[in-house]
Order: C-alpha cells, then structure tokens, then sequence
C-alpha cells in the first residue's frame, strides 16, 4: 500500500465523523414533528449505510462520481424501502411513494410545526431531507476532500429552523459545531501527515493522521472550542437581527402561530372567567367605541370556525395608511381617531382596531391582511402586551335602502365566505330559508334572522352552555326544546354567518369588543367580560356590514340601518343627511372586488393549497445558499490560502504560484522541477498591470525583469529548503516576490484565461497530484538477463 | 546529517581545476562543451565513461585531451578482435635471471586508461576489464595488484551495428558510468578544426594543466556533497521506473542508482554546489542510465529509442518536494 493512500480506519473514521456530525445538526428538525424518531431513526442508519459504503468506496479507490452514485442510489432504495416496503418503488409502490409524500407536503402545508401525531406525518419529507444532506456533506467532506466547504450544507440544515423561528437548543449548535470541527482537524491532519517527514525532524509515523506536535493538537482545540463558545454566547449580547429583513420572516412564513391561538377560543375563556379584568384603555373622540375588532374567523369547516390560511404579504406593513376602504362605495360620514393602550394581561397576536381602519400607528412589525383587515403580529415574540397604538377609523353612511338595493354578492368575494361544508345538517338550511321566506333581498334576509335570532325565534342568551361552534353545536343550538335555542355570542353569531351562507350571502364572523366602560369624556376601558362576537355579511359597495344577532339583554341595540330607519351607523355629531336613495349606489357596485384575495382564485375552497408552509422556504434557503456557496465559494477559499501562503515559507509560496499558474489554465506537472519550471514560467511572463493588454498578450522574459528575479529568488530559496543540508536562516513571507510574478503571469495571460482566474480558480478544485507508488516489495529478477 | 559537507573554498578550488581542464579540452575538441563537461563528471565521480559515436567525430581525441590535461600516467589500449586478455590485466613472466616469475603490468596499470575501439575485441578480453573497473585491482596468477587512483578508463566504442564490432555485455556495460556521444561539430567548429588539425596534431601542444593528486583532492571534495532524502527517494525512484516498465527488457541495476548518485553530486561541485538538485540527477538520466537499458522487442520493433523511452519514463517520476504537491 501506497503512503497517499488512506487506510480503511482512516476512511472510516473520517466517514463516521461527518455523518455523526450530520445526524447531530439533524436534532435540530425535532421541532416538526412531535415523531421525531420517525425521521431520527432513518437518518443514522442512512448515515451508518452512507459512511460504509462512502470508506470502502474510496478505500477501493472508486471514483468520486461513482462513488456518491453508489450511495445516491443506495440511500434512495433504503428511503424507498423504509416508506414504502420495497427498494425499488415501481407500480403500486411508485405510487405509494407518491401518495405518502403527497400528504407529508399537504401536512406541512396545513398544519403547524410542530406537526401532530394524528394527522399523517411529515417524516417522509423530513428522511428525504436528511438523506440529501448527508449524501452533500459526505461528496463534499470525504469523497473531494474539501471539508471546509461541507460546512454549508451543515449550516444549512440548521437554518431551516431558525428561519421558521423553530425551537432550538444551543447544544445542538455546539455539538454539529464540534463535529465539523474534528472533521476539519482529521482533515489537516490527514494532508500533514501526506506531506511526509519534514527536514530536520526525526521520523514519526508518517502514515496515520496524526498532526505530530502536541501543542499544535492543543492549540487546535483552543481556537475550536473558543470559536464555538463565541459562537453560542455572542448572540446573547448582541440585539437580534430581525430575520425579516431578509424577507423570510413570519410574514410570509405561513399562519402555523397564527391559527395556534384561536380568537374563538380565547373569547370563550375570557368569557367565562369568573372575575372581569380590564385590558384595553381607549381615548377617542368616536361618540360610539364599540365593536372594536380583534380578529375575523373566515372559514367555516365542519368543526369550527376559525382564520383560515392567511398569506400576508410582506409589504403589508401596519405602518402608516393602509386599505381600510378599498372597493367600498358608500359614503363616509366621519372620522375618528382612535388611541389604545393595552395593558399587560391582554396578550394577543392580533390588533385590536374598529373596521374600516384608514391608519394605523403601532410599534412593532404588524402586518395587515388586505381581505379582512386583521392586523397580525409578524415576529413571533411580538404581541399586544403593553403596547399603545393609535389608528383612524371611518364611519360609513349606511342604510337600508343602500343595502336593501345592493347588487347580487355572487361573484364578488371569494367562494370561500360562501362555503358550508358538506356534513351540515341541511335542517340548518331549510330553517333559514323557512326564516326568510317572507324577505325578497339579499339585505331583508340578513335583517330577517337578526330579528329571528333576537326576538322571534326564542332564544335565550346564557353563556354558561358548553357548545362549540361546529356544525354539530349549531345544529343542537337551532333545534328547539330542553336545552336548545340557548347560548352565548359564539353561537349567534356562528349560526347566523352560516345560515347567511346557506343564502348565499357571504359571511363571516368577527371577534371583538362589544363596549367599554365610560372612563372620562374621550376615555374607555375594555374588560375581559366585553370580548364579543358578531357576524359581518358582504354586500357589494358597502363591504362588510356588521350584524348582530345576540339576544338585547347582552347586546342592546341593531345596527342602525337594520332597524327599519335609514339611520347612518352612528349617530353622527356632526350629522350629515343620508344621500339615500337606490340610484346612490354606484352601478360598478357588483364588480367591486376586495383589493387582494386571501386565497388565490380557483382554488379548492378547503384552502389546503395557495398556503406558505416551510417547504419552499428551505428549498430556497437551500438552493440560495448552494447557489452562493458555488459562486463565491472558490473566490473566497482561494484568497485565504493566499493571504496564509504569503506570509508563510517558500514552499507555500510556491503552492500559491503553482495555484496562480493552474487559475490562469497553466500545467503544473509533478515531473518538474523547480529549475524546469522557472525555465517554462519565465516565457509565459508578460507585461505586469497591463490593463489594456490584448486577447492575447506579449510573453517573453525580457518583458517583466523584475518578476524574473524573483522567480530566480524563490527557487533558490525552494532549492535550499528542501535540498540543501542546512536551510535555516530562510527569509518567511514572499508576498512581494509572489505579488510580482503573479502580476507579470497575469500580464502574460489571455483575457479569457484571466477572467476565469479571478471568478473561477480553477486550483480550489485540482487536488494535488499525490505522490507516485513507490513499490514496497522487491522486484524479482528471474525473468531478467543475469547482471553483474 | 553526520558527515561534513563541502566548503566554499573547496568548491571554488574544484570549480577553478575544472574550468581550466574543460578550457584545455577545448583547445582540441571544440563546441562539445556538453560532452567535455559529462567527461569531466565522470572523472570526479570515480567513474568510467564510454564514448560511443561513429568513427572520427573525435571520440579518441577526446580521451587523449583529457589524459593530456592531467599531469598522470596514462595508458592506451586498442582493442583489436586478436588481443588477449592478459594484454589489458598484464602477465607474469618467468625471469630467467633471477628464476622467478615476474609481473608484467598489463594496459590497465595507470591512472588514465584509454580503451581505444574496446567493442572490436572479442568478448573474453573484454570480461578481463571487468575486475578492475570495479574494483580497481587486477589479479594474476592468485596474486592482487592495487590500481593507482584516480583511475578512470575512457572507452571508446562504434555503434553495434558497425561492422566488426562485438556488442559489450551487459555485465561490463553496467560499469561505465555514464556514455555520451560526440555528434558531428557545428558547420563553424568544423571549418576551424580544418585551420588547426592539419597543420600540426594540436594534441602536441597540449600541457597538462593539473595532476593525479589534485584530482584525488577533487574526488574527495565531491564525496563530501550533501544528498538530501528527497534527492535520495527521486534517484531511486527513477531507477525503479525502468524496471517496471513495458518497453524495457532490463532495466537499471542498483549500481546505476549509486552511479546517478555519484555523478550527480560531482555535476553540483562542478556547478559550485554543496547540496544536489533534482535537477542534477534528471539531467544525468540520459548518459548514466540509458546505457544499461535494454528495449523490449516491441519497443524495437517500433522503432523507439532507448533514450526515448528512458525520457518518457523520468516525465511520470514526480520531484520530490518539502510537501505533498
């Protein structure tokens, strides 16, 4: 066996090492997925499996290519094996292998990390993952021996988590830290050992890697470990970076925080708490601060009511003017200012503002979604404790008659609003159509079941009932008799906005406060036993209008243009008269559409796709870092070597010319020597710094004197180094010398030749040529004429 | 390293002995500096050098200049298919006056031998040089006779396929250090030749610039050279990549690595060197090894020179370096 050439233990312990350190960044995931073992499992042994093959690939001296092939595929047939029962997925196993990883995607789109236990698992994305990290790290680390550049990969896998603001654990950081570490060092060590034994020291053993000295071991560490605890402790110091600057921050990040806090749910808790508690402090001068808004739940599946997948854009910011108005015609009557204190006990993610909002004032990255108006928090730790803000509001001139003329909705919202899922008892629609079978427009319906709700149907307010707002509980909500027909604002609001659906008006219902308590002139609190709930139903020009079906004894008063009067919203101090009149309605009324769907048109309405999950965010990450890593990667390890060969030996210096010339697109054979190659260097030397050079330059030794000196300089000073008896006394740092030659080579360069020097260093990929076998055994000369 | 290296004032001494030989040399064989100075490396390595040309490029001149430049017993031998071993090694005579056998020193007893046309003797009288080029010692009769140092032979030698010739054995062939070969003179060296050699024999006036002694010192200052290991591995390496190549039958022994070895740190003293390059022992590949190298029948066949294959092989031996690259 050759010097060059890595034992098997070496191999191996190189192999291990760096998918150990894979595996370790991968801890990293657990946050995904309450099963992490479902993904933690496949990745060792596809690390135990790479690492195998990857140390007798290489020991066998395979080529690289065929190497990473052999585990590619291998990897592949075990990844395949694990999720669906066979290596090779084909027919009913292709299939399957599709199917499970369809619905690892839908999960990840659907759900929030971490992702539960009963839906189907994202583990198959996650393993697939895995597999392609360690595959990347193992090519990278072990097959082309360039370490350094395996961190990226490293880097990568734990950036995924920190960019979705996963949990994370500092010792993960440390321990993946620690492994590309001792990757690194095997590394060095390994080429140390390859250079053989240097001048002047006694023979250790030139074969394992083994870096000889012991302090250069300890000092190794020492720079390692005080990196890593830097690493680690720094961050602690300095004020975070908001991750949003990079433009993937929650806001696009997908609504997994978002629809983790159910507004209904907290409603329902508040409400029932046994002790009333204030939250907000208001200051207008709105004659009429009630009904501010926290949140609007917009989907209506089968269970509950809930936000739905919101995709908030980035721009969205709640900083200044926002939309509050867009695609409504009616006229506005007056404005208010409005300025909210929040006190500590109110911890929402949502923005407490009143409907129809044309300004918002508040600290912190809010952002708004254009199609409901809901201002949410985008960093995760941002919420409204103890936060003042101060918004404007509009009040809009509504009456009936405006209303009551309003053209058809159909096709002006999104299908969603419209939407009852299928397992709704259809009692539920045949008593709205029975309620309003007396009422002929879209405005006279919806004024029908409020009065219903309130008055007519036999409702009794309590909120001490334990219904939901699923179509269950509404079902046993509407059915009359012991126990039904009763309940809180939850419920008359739900049932209200989905038998409007059933009419096919849109609807949705809103979370909020219904009224404060009178502090000063201009000054209100709100409780926790003011939280409310109201249905908000669309009608073209007017936008949404607000209802309100909870019984008088805890709501006292309808909306003003549902009574009958064709009164305005709120009574106005400084009234105007009513524009009334049907013609007032602009007739663009039914094509005005919201400025920006929250769901992408045409989608399926259970909004499972058009949602941002993690998914593309790490397949962006990844590429983008792959992307930059191939571009300036080479760039970059090239000028380090050099800054480090500059100031070191001769022998460095060296490599740093002989790197120069490989840029440049030179031969550097192994069979020369120093004398030869000064001999082929000094033609190809061409005028230094010539910045209008032509494609192809002049070369000739006549044309840099200079750079022939210090070429003459360097080789005697290498000639010493490595041949003469006693090399001491060798001046360290030829960066003048290496600086003139290399400026002469680059004169002396075609102009293609040298662009590609400068972006694509050809030598950060040519390995060194090793050193030729020098057979071991003794040769036989039975076969060779007797010698003397 | 333990033993001392050569000193500057040594060196400057070699340096100045030898340019003033080469400088004589001159006189007689002109624009051959490349010839002159391998002749010299081999003198100061304790070598022996065969001159292997065509007939009349000056081989036999050649020898004698040098001989001529030293102040030494020199001998000349032609080698002719008739002439017997015991008149290279010497005989014992039987003395009739004092009734005892007596030594009749043979070709081979002086510090200069010139072997002239060494190929046109038949085999057995060539096997007789054998002994004393590589021991420097003749044995007759059970009795061992030193040679005097510095001793060098300088043989001469046509082309094997010159009519007349027998080819040398591989045994003898081994122990000359290194061959070269004159090669015709430049169209202006030749005309010159013309102006000087036909008047007078310019070999006549030539003095002997220095002697036995000093060349002794010399071969001593060279032994002194520092051969790093790198060099040490390089030499080596080029030997083994002889042996295993495909295009050789035999390739080079041992010897031809202590022979590389020895003309190269005798070329760095000749170069004012103490140490020895890479360089020095690449440059002395050709007449050092290539003689001893025997091509594979294909290789023949196809028409490729021994020296030919010997370059293609040293271009795949890496330099040794300080590092890996």
């Amino acid at each position: 066996m050759s010097r060059s050439r890595v034992s098997l233990p070496g191999q191996l312990l190189m192999s291990v090492v760096a998918m150990a350190t894979v595996w370790v960044a991968l801890l990293s995931w657990r946050g995904f997925t309450v099963e992490s073992d479902r993904y933690l499992a496949p990745a060792f042994l596809l690390g135990v499996l790479i690492a195998v093959s990857g140390a007798l690939g290489r020991w066998a001296r395979l080529p690289g290519v065929v190497v990473f092939l052999g585990q590619a595929v291998l990897g592949g047939a075990v990844v395949s094996w694990l999720l669906t029962g066979a290596p090779i997925p084909y027919g009913a196993h292709w299939a399957r292998l599709l199917d499970v990883f369809g619905d690892a995607v839908d999960s990840a789109n659907r759900y929030g990390s971490p992702i539960p236990s009963t839906v189907p698992s994202v583990h198959p994305l996650l393993v697939a993952g895995a597999l392609g990290c360690l595959l990347l790290v193992d090519l990278l680390a072990c097959t082309l021996r360039r370490v350094p550049l395996a961190g990226l990969p490293l880097l990568s896998i734990y950036t995924v988590p920190v960019s979705l603001g996963g949990d994370l654990h500092w010792w993960v950081f440390a321990l993946t830290a620690t492994g590309f570490l001792a990757l690194l060092f095997l590394h060095e060590s390994e080429q140390v050992a390859r250079w053989g034994r240097p001048l002047g020291e006694q023979a250790g053993d030139p074969e394992g890697p083994n870096i000889r000295a012991g302090s250069v071991r300890v000092s190794a560490g020492r720079i390692g470990g005080a990196a890593t605890a830097l690493a680690i402790t720094l961050p602690i110091f300095v004020p975070t970076l908001s991750t949003d600057s990079f433009g993937f921050g929650n806001g696009s990040g997908g609504d997994g925080d978002i629809s983790i806090q159910n507004p209904m749910a907290d409603l329902r808790r508040d409400l029932r708490r046994g002790f009333d508690m204030p939250l907000l402090r208001v200051q207008t001068d709105d004659p009429d601060p009630t009904y501010l808004r926290i949140a609007v739940l917009n989907r209506f599946s089968a269970n509950e009511w809930s936000s739905g997948d919101r995709k908030v854009p980035d721009d969205n910011v709640a900083d200044g003017d926002v939309p509050g108005l867009d695609g409504i015609t009616t006229e506005v009557g007056a404005t208010y200012d409005y300025e909210v204190e929040a006190l500590s006990a109110f911890r929402s993610t949502w923005l407490p503002t009143k409907p129809h909002t044309t300004e918002v004032v508040a600290p912190g990255d809010w952002r708004y979604d254009p199609a409901t108006m809901d201002f949410i928090a985008a960093p995760d730790d941002l919420d409204t404790a103890g936060l003042t803000w101060s918004f404007r509001t509009a009040a809009l001139d509504l009456t009936g008659q405006d209303l009551d003329s309003a053209p058809s909705p159909v096709g002006a919202v999104d299908r969603e609003f419209v939407h009852v899922p299928d397992g709704i008892d259809p009692m539920v629609g045949e008593l709205a159509e029975r309620v309003t079978a007396e009422s002929s427009s879209m405005f006279d319906k919806a004024v029908a079941l409020q009065e219903w709700f309130r008055d007519t149907g036999g409702f009794t307010y309590d909120d001490s009932v334990d219904l939901g707002n699923g179509g269950d509980a509404l079902v046993e909500f509407l059915t009359e008799g012991e126990g039904g027909r009763t309940g809180y604002c939850e419920q008359f609001a739900s049932a209200m906005a989905v038998m409007a659906r059933q009419l096919g008006i849109p609807a949705r219902v809103a979370i909020g406060f219904l009224g404060p308590q009178r502090l000063g002139r201009q000054t209100y609190e709100f409780s926790a036993h003011d939280l409310h709930a109201w249905p908000e139903l669309y009608f073209p020009g007017s936008g949404w209008v607000r209802f309100e079906p909870t019984p008088p004894n805890r709501a006292g008063q309808v909306p003003g243009y549902t009574s009958g009067a064709a009164a305005p919203e709120n009574p106005p101090p400084t009234s105007r008269p009513s524009t009334g009149g049907p013609q007032a309605v602009p007739s663009a009324a039914p094509t005005a559409r919201l400025p920006e769907r929250v769901e992408t048109a045409g989608g399926p309405a259970d909004g499972s796709d058009g949602s941002s999950a993690w998914l593309p965010v790490v397949v962006v990450v990844l590429v983008g870092l792959v992307l930059l890593a191939g571009l300036l990667g080479p760039r970059l390890v090239r000028r380090r070597r050099r800054e480090v060969r500059v100031v070191a030996g001769v022998e460095a210096a060296w490599r740093e010319l002989r790197d120069t010339v490989l840029d440049l697109g030179g031969s550097w054979p192994e069979a020369r020597t120093p004398q030869q190659t000064r001999e082929v260097l000094v033609d190809q030397l061409g005028i230094p710094d010539d910045e209008f050079a032509p494609e192809r330059p002049q070369r000739g030794r006549e044309l840099a004197p200079d750079a022939v000196l210090a070429l003459d300089r360097m080789v005697h000073a290498l000639e010493l180094t490595r041949y003469a008896p006693d090399p001491a006394g060798l001046p360290r740092g030829w960066r003048a010398e290496v600086e003139t030659i290399e400026a002469a080579l680059v004169g002396g360069a075609p102009r293609r030749s040298r662009r590609l020097a400068r972006w694509w260093p050809r030598s950060v990929f040519v390995r060194p040529a090793r050193r030729v076998e020098e057979p071991e055994e003794t040769r036989s000369t039975d076969e060779l004429a007797p010698v003397g | 390293m333990d033993t001392p290296t050569a000193a500057t004032a040594d060196l400057e001494t070699l340096e100045r002995v030898v340019s003033r030989v080469r400088d004589n040399i001159e006189k007689v064989i002109e624009g051959k500096r490349d010839v002159v100075s391998a002749t010299l490396t081999v003198l100061l390595a304790e070598g022996h050098l065969l001159i292997e040309d065509v007939p009349g490029v000056g081989k036999t001149m050649l020898s004698k200049a040098l001989a001529r430049s030293i102040d030494c017993s020199v001998r000349r031998i032609q080698f002719t298919p008739d002439l017997l071993p015991s008149d290279v090694t010497g005989v014992s005579v039987f003395d009739q006056n004092s009734r005892e056998f007596e030594f009749r020193p043979g070709g081979v007893f002086a510090n200069i031998v010139v072997g002239d046309e060494i190929n046109r003797a038949s085999p057995k009288t060539q096997s007789a040089l054998l002994e004393c080029m590589e021991e420097r010692q003749v044995t007759v009769d059970n009795t061992t006779y030193q040679l005097d140092s510095p001793f060098m032979v300088i043989a001469t030698q046509n082309p094997i396929e010159m009519e007349g010739t027998y080819a040398l054995p591989e045994a003898q062939r081994d122990r000359f250090m290194a061959r070269v070969s004159v090669g015709y003179p430049v169209q202006s060296a030749e005309i010159a030749m013309l102006d000087s050699h036909t008047r007078t024999s310019p070999l006549d006036d030539l003095e002997p610039v220095t002697d036995a002694a000093e060349i002794a010192k010399l071969i001593g200052i060279v032994g002194q050279v520092y051969v790093s290991p790198a060099v040490q591995r390089y030499a080596v390496a080029l030997t083994s990549v002889t042996r295993g190549s495909d295009e050789l039958t035999l390739g080079a022994s041992p010897r031809a690595t202590l022979h590389l070895v020895r003309a190269a740190k005798a070329r760095a003293a000749i170069a004012g060197r103490d140490y020895v390059l890479p360089d020095d022992v690449h440059d002395l590949t050709r007449p050092v090894l290539a003689h001893r190298l025997l091509p594979s029948v294909e290789a023949s066949m196809s028409g490729r020179s021994t020296a030919a294959i010997l370059d293609a092989l040293v271009a795949t031996v890496p330099v040794p370096s300080g590092t890996e690259g």
